[in-house]
């Protein structure tokens, strides 16, 4: 735990009160104003964002703080671009872009350092940007989707199928589907564009490196997911929704592993 | 039959999942290893082989070209994988009939050239059949680096600022040292048989330090320490004392050519991220050092055995995934509509 009182962390903690109020409107069914308030917290958080890549000199996607900062900041308009592009939109969609705004603020608020850092050869590629947006895209999808899924365990019932009408676990099922359809492609382009960078700057499109196989693990998952899904249809939602989530626990671990591997001694990894 | 096609390839790709995770605890070096061992080699190979005769068995994978650049796709990255693997350069240099070049480093002083790189396994020499020549090396660093004098001895490493003044305490075994004297253009001339230490002309350059360590029993020894010539050692001098820039490096760049039969056949500027690509190998900007002889670029040799069916494959995949899951959206959207 650790308060910032730089203008970045004190716009950080602007922007996450901010989108404590727009839930809070969310909740309480005020869909204009909560909008409103939604486009307030971006603008915020973009004052933010632009002030950290003014005193880093680089785009801010770097360490851990810049990450979550990134997400968290583009989170609200992504999941809205989202909504257009999939035609979901149960009230749940929203109202989760405000609760996961607030969960991947928190650690760029309170737990990573901001220090700022200078970016050493490596990362000095045209292709950083690229790799690392991408990524973070895609990441932000599958975050929804799982939301949706776990939605969909939560509603499961397996007496709404007699009445032969929509279950609302299917519909949740469905929209978790839609999502991961979309950020599915994205987490490719991403483990594309990270291979072209390995191999250019250290001679291999394939390292590997833990890191590199939990991304692999991530890909395959959802990999196995539409195969899976395939196979059985919306015949059996709850699976489906239960890959969607293990599809972003692994992603989690893939984001987090420099910090996890602290856990399990000697272990190698990009940071060491 | 098919109904089992799908079912294997379902768990393979769950098997593949799990080796990933599992390899992922195992570390890059091990991992390296294991996903190279004899069995992941058929299981590498079975698997291409069950993607190729899924797109022969489904229609839809063949029928529809955003499923089979997909599938086709993973079957390029995988032949790929395998061409560029150790086993599969080995393979194909016994079939052609070429020399087998495996990864390698090149260590390159400016101004010298050399074909014997060392392999990057084991340290073995290695002709490359072409020369490496390094015009010139330079290290740009963030802000200003500040010069410092490195010292070494089988007691330990310090660095001291370059600076005329105190004591500097190096250990309790290595004793003390102190900059008696620095020198912007040192000229050493004999008075009465003895060497003797003064200050040349302005206009040209040679900086210099002089040292002076006290051994923990008080034996005064010095030593001369040069910019221009760190290798500088006599007889008696007890460390290695070189000056080194410390800073945070943004780029390190070597101008390399090279040349087949003495001719010049390849020029660049190498950067990290920036490699050469010459007659089937990418030379990158590795890392660099400095010794007795000064400082050297270290380049690494790499063969692209595979590259390029590797990236072909990739983008495939990413336009048939864009294209399939795009068509997808747009129909379940309109369904969702309608009902
Ligand atoms: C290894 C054995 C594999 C088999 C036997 C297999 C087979 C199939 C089949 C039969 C389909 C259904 C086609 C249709 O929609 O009618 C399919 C879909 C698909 N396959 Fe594979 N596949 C395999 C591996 C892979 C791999 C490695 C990828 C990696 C990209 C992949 C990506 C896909 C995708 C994205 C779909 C579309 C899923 C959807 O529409 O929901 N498959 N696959």
């Amino acid at each position: 735990m650790q308060l910032k009182y730089s203008n970045e962390g004190l716009l950080i903690y602007a922007m996450m009160a901010v989108v404590a109020v727009g839930l809070v409107l969310r909740v309480i069914r005020k869909k204009q104003a909560a909008v409103f308030v939604a486009v307030i917290a971006c603008l915020v958080g973009l004052t933010a964002w632009i002030m950290r890549w003014i005193a880093v000199e680089h785009i801010p996607m770097q360490n851990m703080f810049e990450v979550f900062l990134t997400l968290g900041v583009f989170l609200l308009p992504v999941g809205l671009a989202a909504r257009r592009f999939t035609g979901i939109d149960p009230p749940s969609d929203g109202l989760g872009d405000f609760i996961l705004t607030l969960i991947i603020l928190f650690p760029a608020g309170f737990v990573f350092s901001d220090a700022p850092q200078k970016l050493p050869p490596a990362l000095q590629s045209p292709l950083f940007g690229p790799h690392v947006a991408v990524y973070m895209l895609s990441y932000v999808l599958m975050a929804k989707a799982a939301l949706q899924a776990g939605l969909g365990l939560y509603h499961h019932c397996t007496g709404c199928k007699q009445l032969n009408a929509h279950s609302p676990c299917e519909d949740y099922e469905l929209s978790a589907y839609l999502l991961v359809c979309l950020g599915f492609p994205l987490l490719s382009l991403g483990l594309f564009l990270g291979s072209v960078w390995g191999k250019l700057a250290w001679g291999d499109w394939w390292g590997w490196d833990p890191k590199e196989l939990w991304s692999l693990a991530c890909w395959l998952m959802y990999l196995f997911y539409f195969h899976w899904r395939y196979l059985f249809r919306q015949k059996m939602p709850r699976t489906n929704c239960v890959c969607v989530i293990l599809g972003l626990v692994f992603i989690i671990i893939t984001l987090l592993w420099v910090n996890l591997s602290n856990v399990f001694r000697g272990m190698h990894n990009y940071a060491s | 039959m098919k109904n089992g096609i799908y079912h294997l390839g379902l768990a393979a790709i769950a098997v593949l999942c799990l080796l990933c995770i599992f390899g992922a605890f195992l570390g890059a070096e091990n991992a390296r290893a294991f996903f190279n061992s004899i069995p992941l080699a058929v299981w590498w190979i079975g698997f291409t082989v069950l993607l190729g005769g899924a797109i022969v068995v489904f229609r839809a994978l063949h029928k529809r070209p955003m499923l089979l650049l997909i599938h086709a796709g993973c079957i390029l990255i995988l032949l790929g994988g395998l061409w560029g693997s150790r086993a599969g350069q080995k393979m194909t240099a016994s079939i052609t009939d070429k020399p087998w070049i495996e990864p390698c480093y090149l260590k390159l002083y400016p101004g010298r050239q050399s074909s014997t790189a060392y392999r990057t396994t084991d340290g073995q020499p290695l002709d490359l059949g072409f020369s490496v020549g390094l015009n010139d090396f330079q290290i740009h660093y963030y802000g200003n680096p500040v010069t410092v004098l490195f010292i070494q001895s089988d007691l330990g490493q310090w660095d001291i600022p370059p600076a005329k003044g105190a004591d500097y305490l190096l250990s309790a075994q290595a004793g003390k040292v102190r900059v008696l004297e620095t020198f912007s253009n040192l000229k050493i001339r004999m008075e009465n048989g003895k060497p003797v230490a003064s200050e040349g002309p302005a206009v040209e350059s040679n900086p210099a330090w002089l040292l002076e360590f006290v051994s923990p029993d008080d034996k005064v020894t010095q030593q001369f320490v040069f910019e221009k010539f760190s290798g500088h050692a006599m007889p008696g001098y007890q460390f290695l004392v070189t000056p080194q820039k410390r800073g945070m490096v943004r780029d390190y760049i070597s101008d390399v050519q090279v040349f087949r039969d003495g001719q010049p056949v390849a020029a660049k500027q190498i950067e990290v991220n920036y490699p050469l690509h010459y007659a089937g190998f990418h030379i990158y900007q590795d890392s660099w050092g400095q010794d007795e002889s000064g400082q050297y670029s270290v380049l690494q040799v790499v063969p692209d055995c595979g590259v390029r069916l590797v990236f072909g494959g990739y983008f495939l995949l990413t336009i048939g995934l864009s294209g399939h899951f795009a068509r997808k959206i747009n129909s379940l959207r309109r369904l969702r509509k309608c009902s």
